[in-house]
């Protein structure tokens, strides 16, 4: 019986796995914007699926709570409000973004040929019974990480600021 | 063996769930019309069989099967095969966490009807419903046309404003149970329908409903579908099958939505004024009395119903209250017989655990029909919000409504220690 659960959660595993790497290419490599954003949907899903395959079901449902429902959602609403179409984004000649890129790509190369060539690769460490528990989680967050978490809130605040800024009309000129 | 009982689980609960579609659509309609002054559906006929206008939801499967799917030309096809089936599927899986009976133990073998009690089940609840949008977005989105990306632009601002203030209501009930467990939620609250969660949160339990109205997307939240301005909303473009698993979508979310709603705020599965563990011990007391009650219940009904019999259309059709008072009325004489006949064996052991899960389930799917009544009331009741209105009324009455009520909750739980 343990036999049987063992290689169900490799298949799933797997699976969860090739959907998680297959939707993130497709991510890169769709042209429409509103279809690139929901593979991306698809890769996060399938992430909290392994989040909860290694004994973290409330990281995992976070997951899917904050990055897929909200943030993704708000994501997409402004993509396709500002539908662009494939017209106005194909590539120009020589792009800064795929020198960039070349360099990533350049420097993951190199990491992945490391890491065939010296396998550091162990068998992922079951994770203890509290990370099932919210509350591990939570005293992580306000404990450990306070500072940082403070430090993305006022990241957070500074970009809606600069949003609403942005997006307000100018009242002065002419007729508002 | 393990696996079988969870598959089968599965099934019963999702049978459930697809069983309340047609139920609750009957119920629209006929709340739809008592409150406005009407009889109703009443028409659609199996030979005599009318059922009090029930059979017109079957009428209804078979001319959506039998409907021409229109091919939509501007449609991006993969999102728009997808999207009524994930609106179906998130409303359905939803209920994964949902505990409709205690756990039992039949024979030393453990049962509860619940598929997976999960530590972080009501995050899990609020997670799966927060996917619901994408349905609504890949709908209106992937249609080609304008009034549907109309539809799917109001749906999703309306269901991101909304999740916040039920995620604060939640966290409050969070607070007070001391776990996100729905089963433990439910144990905390008790038998007692004063400490039940509507009681002592009466507040988190408005938000909650109100929000809950918001994401179904019903009246007076229906915005995204507002067809007197924008045709049909996001599935403008959708016929036949893939319209009714919306529909069906639709109805299964108001299911599954005051499913949890019983759960969380009316005590589950708990029984009223009667501790579970009492019945199990004086099952024989509890016997003596259900059955010679049911019997005669069903007589009674039997009665009544045979009272109603009048030649009003001169068909087949007058004789329906005297074929189902017939049905009732020889159950209940068969019940009364059978006790009248038997008597002095033995009560199997699994009988009383086999009783209360049962009788458990029942309670739950009874305090869901009463939340479902109120969907319905609302809904004919209540006029459409305009945009401002809705915009207004989740961020600026619900959201701090909700922070106050977490900030007191938490001061109290502080305090009084729960």
């Amino acid at each position: 019986m343990v036999g049987e659960m063992q290689s169900m959660n490799t298949i799933l595993f797997y699976l969860l796995a090739a959907s998680a790497v297959f939707s993130a290419l497709a991510t890169i490599t769709r042209r429409s914007p509103p279809a690139s954003a929901i593979w991306l949907v698809v890769s996060l899903l399938s992430v909290a699926g392994i989040f909860g395959m290694l004994g973290a079901p409330f990281l995992a449902a976070l997951q899917v709570l904050i990055a897929a429902g909200a943030v993704m959602v708000l994501f997409l609403f402004v993509i396709m409000l500002v539908d662009q179409g494939e017209e106005s984004l194909r590539p120009r000649i020589v792009s800064f973004g795929r020198v960039l890129g070349a360099v990533a790509s350049g420097y993951l190369a190199l990491i992945l040929i490391l890491a065939i060539w010296k396998p550091p690769f162990v068998e992922a460490p079951k994770s203890g019974a509290a990370y099932e528990a919210p509350l591990t989680l939570a005293l992580a967050v306000v404990g450990r990480y306070a500072l940082v978490l403070e430090l993305v809130g006022v990241m957070l605040l500074v970009a809606a600021v600069a949003a609403i800024s942005l997006a307000k009309r100018d009242t002065t000129a002419g007729e508002g | 063996m393990d696996m079988v009982v969870a598959l089968a689980k599965v099934a019963v609960i999702f049978a459930m769930v697809v069983g309340f579609v047609p139920v609750l659509i009957w119920m629209e309609r006929k709340g739809a019309a008592y409150i406005q002054d009407r009889r109703g559906p009443n028409r659609a006929s199996i030979m005599c069989v009318r059922a009090g206008g029930f059979l017109h939801s079957i009428a209804d499967a078979i001319k959506l099967f039998s409907k021409e799917e229109v091919a939509v030309a501007a449609a991006f096809r993969p999102a728009y095969l997808a999207a009524p089936i994930i609106a179906f599927f998130v409303a359905t899986v939803t209920v994964a966490v949902v505990p409709f009976s205690e756990p039992a133990s039949f024979g030393g073998f453990p049962f509860s009807l619940q598929v997976a009690d999960l530590k972080a089940g009501l995050v899990y609840v609020l997670a799966v419903s927060s996917l619901g949008v994408y349905a609504v977005m890949l709908a209106g989105w992937a249609s080609g046309n304008k009034f549907s990306l109309l539809g799917a632009m109001r749906a999703c601002a309306q269901t991101i404003s909304y999740e916040l203030a039920i995620g604060l209501a939640a966290l409050a009930l969070f607070m007070l149970a001391g776990s996100l467990s729905l089963s433990a939620i439910v144990e905390d609250q008790g038998f007692w329908p004063w400490r039940w969660n509507a009681v002592r949160q009466p507040l988190a339990f408005a938000i909650f409903f109100t929000a809950m109205l918001a994401e179904a997307r019903r009246l007076p939240f229906d915005l995204p579908e507002g067809e007197s301005e924008i045709v049909a909303g996001y599935h403008t473009e959708y016929s036949s099958m893939r319209f009714a698993m919306f529909f069906m979508g639709e109805y299964a979310h108001i299911a599954v939505g005051s499913m949890i709603m019983a759960t969380l705020f009316l005590g589950g599965w708990q029984l009223p004024f009667c501790e579970s563990g009492w019945i199990t011990e004086n099952f024989n007391l509890v016997l003596a009395v259900v059955w010679p009650g049911a019997a005669l219940a069903l007589i009674a009904v039997g009665a009544m119903l045979a009272k109603r019999f009048r030649r009003a259309y001169r068909d087949a059709r007058d004789f329906e209250p005297l074929l189902f008072g017939a049905l009732a009325a020889a159950a209940g004489l068969a019940l009364l017989a059978a006790l009248a006949l038997g008597g002095g064996e033995e009560i199997p052991a699994w009988l009383p655990a086999a009783f209360l899960t049962a009788l458990q389930t029942l309670t739950l799917l009874a305090k869901t029909l009463i939340l479902c009544c109120a969907f319905i009331w609302v809904r004919w009741t209540l006029p459409r919000f305009r945009y401002d209105q809705l915009m207004h009324l989740g961020w600026k009455v619900l959201l701090p409504l909700a922070m106050i009520n977490v900030v007191v909750t938490a001061v109290a739980v502080l305090m009084y220690g729960g």
